[in-house]
């Protein structure tokens, strides 16, 4: 009798619970469900980030934004052919976008585009601005980007290399200089966009040194012989893995007495190295270690045959005359089975003629796009408001400035994508101080779409409260697994130290 | 006699805190001003859950928390003393539980006491002294386990060391091991089984180590945990902590050697204990051997609230360091005063007016300020982000001086940022909000006396470097764009004077006397160009130098020779000239 009671009461309290589930769904529903709207605002809605117009990847984290103020909004946003949609609701003014609900929207639209219509509720009417699309290509993008996240300030304190999932918000800790007494890190490099392999350079006290890392085995590397002048700084990877070509600078930071552009970043020596990981050599040629010139930011080619680099005409008055300084584009031959340079330099932008300076260059990986910063001197592209980027047609060697995606203040460090649809860069359009990722699409005609900020859970809070630059960063297939704690160890010991050898 | 027993352990309570908190106020009054200085609190949900969530991050931000709201070192030292007092009366009620008798209640403040000797230091994180109380409040919260059956209570004590471990660092491990001695001295069943508590904390720290989110063992075993980075690992900073266990072994052997309840040398001992604990306090917080040092954090606080003339009357300036000789040199200048009072000082070169130390964010923070007040725009800038990146986010007073320079150069949107991040303190929020009127509005910028000011200040745009021919170069460049500016003047007239070269100094006189940098000389610099020019009385009385000034110096010349005739030299000489001491020609004396 009593067990008959005890079922009595367990089946009533499921159907309560049923009802209630049924009701909150209900609900839930009718708060995110289509609403009527009465009358048209004439004007397409302001929303941070701008988001109007862009083409994004099928698998990118949903585009949360926000309106100008917190009045009660919602957000529609539909395939195409109106087969699917989505409704958000926002009090806040921040539209929250489900995650599942974007990624089939996205998923069901790809290579189409879909329709976002922003409505206001006023005086318990809904009122709607003018819709607006974005362009969903068919090309996913990698799943994840690399990057420091840096005080943007010349000594650094609190730094680290971090990984975020460009599928979701998640970002993760790939190194912390915590871990190695507040160091600075120096910048990180994967071939290939593999996450499996990587390197960095720390500059510590007992940590100094380059790190290489291979399927989650740390090797710390004395990239500083005798004969160099530095450790490796800007790095590049070859294509096989195999080698990591890298300028040694000696590089000094100036404030400018008064200059739009506040700070200056230069080389007084540089000289462009290519380390032979499986040697524990590193090895150059006379037209990359010239006393007479600064060679620096290597880049080598897809088919790893050339190596590309930076350089510019030495002089003692570096300090007093910086304006002088400008760097060309050259390339030379490099063969990987007989570890050799070739015996010319092509220039494949001249500064002197052009007047103006040349900095980053990085290849498409299906090899027909160069993408490089221009500004009116240096090589430290962040620095300078001026810096724009540029493509050059490896085809047909021809120039273009990238309008479309360059604002009136930095556009600087910028790293392809796997399948070479998509490029990220660094920009300061935002305050002109605290550098953002933005993200272009790349047509197979090389026009570059309308980018669009990195997206954030909260992307107004986010971007407004960080403290910290986003610096360097580098798409990368998958996340990096590495443990931070062994690499620190690693460092902490003893330095392989490879020889030296001029070619 | 009953009564005493029961209020002793409050009567004690009281007197060991009172006098911890007029001890704290007397010997950390400028470490408890200077904590406020270099933190930040921010009331932003996001940015509390962000510090409330790494290892150790609860008690780091109850540091932050409390220390927001030191506004003076009377508020300091009494939270501190409170702290201390409430931790010493849970780790009192632990110790009760094992035997202890009210008399040995100034033990109980043993651990609080030591952990306040550290404070003084300021690398020492204020958090320590809650970290303190959590775990007495934990060993408190355990004892009402000891009723329960092992099970439950070997449960609830890992739970509540791996709640410390992640929240408050270090005092996981010493939770643990205090909670096996508890169970062992109190003789519970099954005592060994708290062990596994100890266990937990030991893998647990393993994995933390491993995954990166603690630093390494130093930080999650010993007290290091609660200072900063660069300070060397030591017994000492781990005391607190074992000091802990001790007082739980004594409480348990005392209790074998107490036989009355009620007895008047109950009351002695508590005296006397507590009479040792005090003069030991009083003893080691002796900080008359790092004078320097908190004159120095002294100083820098009143830098940061503008108290110029508390800096100059500070009679603890030792001018052999550097950097107490340029506060009180940036102080003078604030007042108008750095020519004048130059020489009233044992100035001992340029570096009395602009130290060469730039390895601590302190430093940086000083030289940020001094550029500042010379209308070095673009120097005080780079020092202000050092000193930023230093201390991430950054102290309130460099945020402050960050948002002022981003207004003077028109960069808005990052003045903006800094002033919404301020806006977020609760000391701050207000200076930060009426910084708003100037955002994207130059005419403003430009009508304020400061700001405007200081805009005037900025030179030309060019791409020359500042601080390549040095500061007296960039100080003229200033002056090129901005001739009113006095501080710069006096500045660059002062790094002359104390250079003593006179082809400088000649220089400098020949451009800028006469025009609107200098339409009168000050009276230093008539005396640098007497020193240079002492035969050439028409070039004196042509470059600004007055009759009186050409008269002391005919005075001066006339008692050096008359005091070398009488055979008198070096420091002698100048013995004989202290009415001149506060001129050029004295500095000059060899």
């Amino acid at each position: 009798m009593k067990m008959i009671s005890n079922i009595k009461y367990i089946r009533c309290l499921l159907r309560f619970t049923v009802f209630v589930a049924l009701t909150v769904c209900a609900l839930s529903a009718c708060g995110d469900g289509d609403i009527i709207v009465s009358k048209s605002i004439d004007v397409l809605p302001e929303i941070y980030p701008d988001y109007k117009g862009i083409t994004v990847p099928p698998n990118i984290a949903p585009l949360n934004f926000s309106m100008a103020d917190s009045a009660e909004y919602n957000l529609t946003v539909k395939a195409s052919d109106g087969e699917k949609r989505l409704n958000v609701r926002s009090h806040d003014g921040l539209f929250d976008i489900p995650v599942d609900r974007w990624r089939k929207l996205m998923s069901y639209s790809k290579g189409k585009s879909v329709e976002l219509l922003v409505s206001k509720k006023e005086g318990g009417k809904w009122a709607a601005y003018k819709p607006f699309t974005i362009d969903v290509a068919e090309d996913s993008i990698d799943s994840h980007i690399a990057y420091r996240l840096i005080p943007p300030s010349e000594h650094n304190f609190l730094m680290g290399i971090y990984q975020r999932d460009l599928e979701s918000y998640k970002q993760e800790v790939v190194f912390e200089n915590k871990l190695t007494d507040y160091n600075c890190i120096n910048c990180h490099s994967f071939p290939q966009q593999s996450p499996s392999k990587m390197m960095f350079h720390l500059r510590a006290k007992q940590a100094n040194g380059t790190a290489i890392i291979d399927n989650g085995k740390t090797m710390k590397v004395n990239t500083k012989t005798p004969e160099t002048i530095s450790s490796m700084v800007y790095p590049s990877w070859h294509p096989s893995g195999k080698f990591i070509a890298a300028s040694d600078n000696i590089i000094f930071q100036s404030y400018y007495l008064h200059s739009q552009d506040r700070v200056e970043v230069y080389d007084s020596e540089s000289d462009i190295v290519v380390y032979d990981i499986e040697k524990n050599k590193l090895i150059t040629c006379p037209q990359l270690f010239s006393k007479d010139a600064l060679e620096t930011m290597p880049t080598f080619s897809p088919d790893g045959k050339s190596l590309y680099f930076c350089s510019a005409a030495a002089y003692d008055s570096i300090q007093e005359d910086i304006e002088k300084l400008k760097y060309s584009l050259c390339r030379i031959d490099f063969d990987a089975e007989t570890r050799t340079f070739g015996t010319t330099v092509d220039t494949i932008y001249n500064a002197n003629t052009d007047g103006r300076s040349i900095s980053f260059p990085r290849i498409s990986p299906d090899g027909r796009i160069m993408v490089v910063s221009l500004m009116k001197y240096g090589n430290f592209s962040i620095n300078h408001r001026d810096a724009d980027l540029y493509a050059i047609d490896l085809t047909s060697g021809e120039m273009r400035n990238i309008e479309e995606i360059n604002s009136d203040n930095v556009e600087s460090y910028h790293s392809w994508s796997s399948n070479s649809r998509w490029m990220i860069f660094s920009s300061r359009r935002g305050d002109g101080l605290y550098t953002q990722p933005f993200i272009t699409y790349v047509d197979r005609d090389g026009r570059f779409s309308k980018p669009f900020l990195l997206p954030q859970k909260n992307p107004l809070k986010h971007y407004r409260d960080i403290m910290f630059a986003y610096n360097l960063p580098e798409f990368v297939k998958g996340r990096v697994d590495v443990n931070g704690h062994e690499i620190a160890t690693v460092m902490a010991g003893d330095a392989v130290n490879p020889s030296f050898e001029l070619k | 006699m009953k009564r005493l027993n029961i209020f002793l352990p409050f009567i004690v309570c009281s007197v060991l805190t009172i006098f911890l908190f007029l001890r704290l106020q007397q010997t950390q009054q400028t470490a408890y001003l200077y904590r406020e200085d270099m933190n930040i609190f921010l009331f932003d949900v996001d940015w509390i859950v962000d510090q409330l969530s790494p290892y150790c991050g609860v008690i780091d931000s109850l540091g932050k928390f409390f220390v927001q709201l030191f506004d003076t070192a009377f508020i300091g030292a009494l939270l501190t003393a409170l702290l201390s007092a409430l931790g010493s009366f849970f780790l009192w009620l632990v110790m009760r539980l094992l035997g202890s008798k009210g008399w040995m209640f100034p033990l109980a403040f043993l651990p609080e006491y030591i952990e306040c000797f550290l404070l003084s230091e300021t690398y020492r994180h204020y958090g320590s002294i809650v970290a303190i109380l959590f775990l007495s409040v934990s060993l408190w919260i355990y004892s009402y386990l000891l009723k329960r059956d092992y099970r439950q209570r070997v449960f609830g004590g890992a739970i509540l060391t791996l709640i410390l471990l992640h929240t408050s660092g270090s005092i996981a491990l010493y939770f643990a091991i205090s909670a096996l001695l508890i169970d062992i001295l109190k003789n519970v069943k099954k005592a060994l089984y708290g062990v596994l508590p100890v266990v937990a904390v030991l893998i647990v720290s393993y994995i933390y180590v491993n995954q990166g989110l603690a630093t390494g063992y130093d930080n999650i075993f010993t007290g290091k945990c609660y200072s900063e980075y660069y300070v060397e690992n030591s017994l000492m900073l781990s005391v607190p902590l074992l000091s802990l266990l001790f007082i739980l072994i004594v409480s348990a052997v005392a209790k074998r050697f107490q036989t009355q309840e009620t007895s008047s040398p109950n009351l002695i001992m508590a005296m006397v204990l507590s009479i040792i604990l005090c003069l030991a306090f009083y003893k080691i917080t002796d900080r008359t051997r790092l004078r320097d040092l908190d004159t120095q954090m002294e100083l820098f606080h009143n830098i940061d609230k503008e108290q110029w003339g508390a800096i100059i009357s500070n009679p603890n300036i030792n001018m052999s360091n550097d950097i107490l000789a340029n506060c009180l040199n940036l102080a003078l200048s604030h007042e108008g005063r750095l020519l004048d009072d130059l020489y009233k000082y044992p100035q001992k070169n340029v570096f009395s007016l602009m130290s060469d130390a730039e390895t601590f964010a302190e430093e940086s923070s000083l030289l940020a300020h001094i550029y500042y007040q010379m209308g070095l725009v673009s120097r005080s800038l780079a020092f202000s982000l050092w000193t930023m990146a230093g201390t991430y986010p950054g102290t309130p007073e460099l945020l402050k001086l960050n948002i002022k320079l981003r207004l003077i150069l028109g960069d808005y949107a990052v003045a903006e940022k800094y002033i919404r991040f301020l806006e977020k303190t609760w000391k701050y929020g207000e200076w930060a909000r009426s910084q708003r009127r100037f955002l994207w509005n130059d005419q403003a910028v430009e009508a304020d006396k400061e700001l405007g000011n200081q805009r005037k200040n900025l030179p030309e745009n060019s791409s020359e470097f500042a601080s390549l021919h040095g500061m007296v170069y960039d100080l003229t460049k200033v002056l090129d764009t901005n001739p009113t500016n006095v501080a710069a003047r006096d500045y660059a007239i002062a790094a002359l004077l104390l250079n003593k070269n006179y082809d400088d100094i000649k220089r400098f006189v020949e451009t800028y006397y006469g025009t609107d940098v200098m339409t009168d000389m000050p009276l230093r610099l008539q005396e640098a160009v007497v020193a240079y020019s002492e035969k050439d009385a028409d070039y004196c009385l042509s470059h600004g130098v007055e009759e009186k000034t050409l008269a002391r110096f005919a005075a001066f010349r006339e008692k050096v020779l008359s005091t070398r005739h009488a055979g008198r030299q070096g420091t002698n000489v100048k013995a004989g000239l202290s009415e001149f001491r506060d001129t050029f020609w004295f500095s000059i004396l060899k």
